[in-house]
């Protein structure tokens, strides 16, 4: 049994994926995938409980990162998760559409390994 | 630059080394470095060089708005297997080619946002619409009769790639 703490990465792209799976690992978490909105839900059902950050692309196909992120604070079972954005998307105006609908934190494309860890060193710092 | 100034955005090729650094050339360094590790280096492109430069895969993205956009960024199957495999930390040799039709789209579109960016910066609204991968030996990205705007060849000891802009 793996009883490290799990951060869901929610990304269309594997590439992505695998970079954030290669950084978060070296903090000793877990990583669960999701390649789009539907497989987050579907993951999240299962694990939120041990789930302790949720990092979420905006520009994926189907369900955009901004309409999960809407999905998840919605629902009572996964709105304590905390949220971290992980996009190209940094214009002021789509920053401020992601924190009103309740994300953590924000983290720009491209982004090195040290920037995510501490990025989600805080989130999970300030989590459940 | 706060303004842009499309005429001279449409002419980046001609002579505005300052215009297409802002935009292209310093944005493309930048995320090589953030991503890949690796430093490239950035050199106009003759007719003789481009013959010889492989392209057996593409990232193509579209960035819309009051000026429309289509940027690629095209390799050898060589290259982009040292570009995702420095991305990822995958051997070379272990990459299969969904792996670079994946890492050179995120790629591009990485690219293509911090673009848009820069050019959001005057007030206007641009969307990146999602990349594409295009891949067959030496294919070729031909909009209509257009020649791109832009072209450019980044290199390093490990990879050529070639970056185009087309104003569509």
């Amino acid at each position: 049994m793996d009883f490290r703490p799990k951060i869901l990465s929610v990304d269309d792209s594997s590439t992505i994926r695998k970079v954030i799976k290669n950084a978060v690992q070296e903090l000793n978490y877990t990583v669960l995938e999701a390649s789009s909105g539907s497989e987050a839900l579907m993951v999240l059902s299962k694990e939120y409980e041990s789930i302790k950050l949720i990092l979420l692309d905006w520009n994926m196909p189907e369900m955009n990162g901004l309409e999960l992120l809407k999905v998840i604070k919605k629902e009572t079972l996964y709105r304590s998760i905390p949220v971290m954005m992980v996009t190209t998307e940094g214009e002021k105006e789509n920053i401020v559409k992601a924190i009103q609908a309740g994300v953590a934190n924000y983290l720009l494309k491209p982004f090195t390994a040290e920037e995510l860890a501490i990025k989600v060193k805080q989130c999970v710092g300030r989590g459940k | 630059m706060k303004d842009i100034d499309y005429t001279r955005l449409q002419q980046v090729e001609v002579d505005d080394v300052g215009v297409s650094g802002f935009y292209f050339s310093n944005t493309i360094k930048d995320i090589m470095r953030t991503m890949t590790g690796l430093e490239v280096f950035e050199e106009k492109v003759t007719g003789e060089v481009l013959k010889e430069i492989k392209q057996q895969i593409s990232g193509v993205i579209v960035i819309t708005g009051p000026k429309n956009i289509m940027f690629s960024l095209s390799m050898s199957e060589y290259s982009a297997k040292g570009v995702v495999s420095s991305m990822t930390g995958i051997k070379m040799e272990e990459l299969e080619w969904e792996d670079l039709i994946d890492g050179i789209a995120e790629l591009v579109n990485v690219a293509a946002g911090k673009i848009k960016a820069k050019l959001c910066t005057s007030g206007d609204n641009y969307i990146c619409m999602l990349p594409y991968t295009i891949y067959g030996d030496n294919h070729h990205i031909i909009h209509k009769n257009k020649k791109a705007s832009l072209l450019r060849m980044y290199h390093n000891d490990r990879l050529v790639m070639l970056a185009r802009a087309y104003f569509i």
